[in-house]
């Protein structure tokens, strides 16, 4: 949904960002308003799910250059737990096994950092059950899968419906997919979208992070960025999508200067 | 001279200084032998890597010489929520236990200082093998001045946990050397649990601890270790099993307390067939040195033993393992298999963990590993990306690395305490 007249919940501007030495952003400017859902694709290699974890803050990168506010704060001067609290969330492309932490107790510990943070209430175990039980219909997940390990053992699908799951939990402000749709058959690329569709409210805004076209089948972008050699090159509609699915990506980096 | 030598002689002197006039079985015959004996050195193998110079009390005195007034009330001892036998144990006398009658039928407890019907020590008592004899061994030997000994009848299975607790409490720090000898009749079944805690004034005593069981054949024992003395406390700890054919042995050790603890625990196999588990794991932080030796010896064929060790190091502390698996050439089909995982948690923990194999059977699965490895990035930042604080996050790694050896615990109600327990005194090492 465009509003022009929306808040504004992301201003990325020059963005550089590297790993070791090797610069892997060079430049990225990204404006995102609450109700949009933005679609960011590109060859591997583009930088697309570095974009993804320095919004996330993950340790491994280092921002050299540039500004990120979400929600009008400095993001790139707040830690992970602090970027999440405030409404920031990554769906990961690898959600991380951890075996022996209870799925439900770290649901629970996730979501009441999250609350006690936003003023809002906290929720004991039995409260929590409750509650998560509803959520996991968001994704069509069996609530045994609560009993488990966080992730342990999880299928490709059954993961990443965990992502979407802690989502629905969180209610973050901006949702960063990375590749959400990665490895996933049919049927769970459905259940995993309809989820998506679910949270995505006027309140917030969604980037999705993809190598394929046929997520914006299930989840319908109003923007689509080609991303290349670090930056956003093009910006279109969904109708862009379709063209690089004919027409692959060299073009825009021919258009843009940045093919070798 | 070196300082350590000089050091080692000063704290064997206060050792002996601190013997109890004792006439127990053997115990004329240790002191005439420690006068000869010294300790550990640096040098001594299995000890390279024990401080024990800088460990103990500069000043100890003797337990009393006879049961001593305490009761667990006036020791501040939480009662159990389950009914089940509890014994009591002060500085190595048995100050509760429960009465004839109070004991399910087939369970025998018995003490030395108040021995019923019969004050002659049983035929087990003394037969378990003490792999690597040293000092301490005698030492215990000629310390010991009450032991407790429980006996489970033929075929009976007692369902409720048999809790020992015992304590070395003290205003100035106390010699003392608990005993206990467990017999399990043919078929028999019982879950034991030892737990020494750090109850009453904590000056920091030296605790000698010995642990015979002898299981018959197709008898079954779990057997829970808790250690979690006091913070000065020395914890020399002594496990001796003996298993028959077609007996299980299952034990579960969890270490958190100490300044020095060092727990020898030997598992001999006499008969065919049987089947032990054997897992440990300690916590170890700011100046703790905790070590665990284990002897798993195979005499006859188709045995199968499983054993994990994990260790969880932060701050300055120091862990060691050596887990020595010894199957004779008759013991064939044996299937042993040992891993052991240790997390350090700061730049300064240190961790040694040694397999030791010694295997003369051809016809056998033996399986090691060893890791050693430090909390992932990766998970810290997925937990935090989740709104969890650093502190928080680590601690239910933490917590999650020690779940796989707790869960083993029979008794919920104390796997869910030392859980507590454990997350409470975890550094969680961010301070370097």
């Amino acid at each position: 949904m465009i509003r022009p007249e929306a808040p504004i919940l992301l201003e990325v501007r020059g963005l550089h960002a590297r790993i070791g030495d090797v610069e892997i952003l060079k430049g990225l400017d990204l404006t995102v308003r609450a109700g949009e859902i933005h679609a960011i694709m590109g060859p591997n290699g583009s930088g697309k799910s570095t974009f993804s974890k320095v919004l996330a803050g993950h340790p491994d990168y280092e921002v050299t250059a540039g500004t990120v506010t979400f929600l009008g704060q400095d993001l790139l001067t707040m830690e992970p737990e602090d970027r999440a609290r405030a409404g920031m969330f990554l769906a990961f492309q690898y959600p991380i096994e951890l075996p022996g932490v209870s799925n439900a107790a770290f649901l629970r510990l996730a979501y009441n950092s999250v609350q006690a943070a936003r003023g809002g209430e906290e929720l004991d175990p039995l409260e929590f059950d409750d509650f998560i039980r509803e959520k996991c219909q968001v994704v069509e997940m069996n609530p045994a899968f609560l009993d488990r390990s966080v992730n342990e053992g999880f299928s490709g699908g059954e993961k990443k419906r965990n992502e979407i799951l802690q989502l629905a939990v969180l209610e973050p402000a901006l949702a960063i997919l990375d590749e959400t749709d990665s490895g996933l058959d049919i049927d769970a690329l459905r259940v995993v979208s309809a989820g998506v569709n679910q949270v995505a409210t006027p309140d917030r805004a969604i980037v999705m992070v993809t190598h394929y076209q046929r997520l914006l089948d299930h989840i319908q972008p109003d923007f689509v960025h080609v991303m290349a050699a670090g930056r956003i090159l093009k910006t279109g509609g969904k109708e862009l999508a379709l063209e690089l699915e004919e027409r692959g990506y060299d073009w825009i980096k021919a258009d843009a200067g940045v093919l070798r | 001279m070196s300082t350590t030598a000089t050091a080692l002689d000063g704290l064997r002197d206060t050792l002996l200084a601190a013997l109890p006039a004792t006439d127990r079985p053997g115990a004329s015959g240790a002191r005439e032998r420690l006068r000869s004996l010294v300790l550990p050195t640096p040098r001594t193998e299995g000890w390279r890597a024990a401080p024990l110079a800088g460990a103990f009390p500069a000043v100890l005195t003797a337990a009393p010489s006879s049961v001593p007034p305490t009761t667990s009330q006036s020791l501040g001892l939480l009662p159990m929520v389950h009914v089940a036998p509890r014994v009591f144990v002060v500085s190595g006398w048995t100050v509760e236990m429960p009465g004839a009658g109070n004991c399910p039928p087939g369970l025998s407890i018995r003490s030395l200082a108040s021995p019923g019907d019969s004050a002659a020590l049983p035929a087990e008592f003394g037969s378990t093998r003490l792999e690597g004899e040293t000092f301490f061994d005698i030492l215990h030997d000629a310390t010991w001045q009450d032991a407790v000994i429980v006996r489970v009848a033929r075929d009976t299975r007692i369902e409720l946990p048999l809790m020992i607790t015992l304590a070395n409490p003290g205003d100035t720090p106390r010699l003392a050397a608990p005993r206990v000898l467990v017999v399990l009749e043919t078929g028999a079944e019982l879950t034991l649990i030892e737990d020494f805690q750090a109850l009453g004034s904590a000056a920091g005593g030296v605790t000698l601890a010995r642990t015979e069981i002898v299981l018959a054949e197709g008898a079954r024992l779990e057997h829970v270790r808790v250690q979690r003395e006091s913070a000065r406390t020395v914890h020399l700890g002594r496990v001796g099993v003996r298993v028959a054919r077609d007996a299980h042995y299952g034990h579960t050790a969890i270490a958190l307390g100490a300044r020095f603890s060092r727990v020898d625990h030997t598992v001999e196999q006499v008969g065919t067939g049987t089947s032990v588990r054997l897992d440990a794991l300690s916590l170890v932080g700011d100046d703790q040195f905790s070590d665990l030796h284990t002897t798993l010896w195979h005499h006859q064929p188709h045995g199968t033993a499983a054993q994990r060790h994990k260790a969880i190091v932060g701050g300055t502390g120091r862990a060691a393992f050596n887990g020595r698996v010894r199957v004779e050439r008759e013991a064939q089909q044996t299937n042993a298999s040992q891993v052991s995982r240790s997390l350090l948690l700061s730049p300064r923990a240190r961790v040694s963990a040694q397999p030791q194999l010694e295997i003369f059977a051809d016809d056998v699965r033996c399986t090691h590993g060893a890791t050693v490895g430090q909390l992932e990035d990766e998970e810290l930042f997925y937990l935090r990306s989740r709104g969890l604080d650093v502190t928080t996050a680590r601690k239910l790694l933490i917590g999650a690395f020690a779940a796989e050896i707790l869960r083993e615990i029979p008794l919920r109600e104390l796997a869910e305490n030392l859980e507590g327990e454990l997350v409470g005194r975890i550094q969680t090492g961010q301070e370097g």
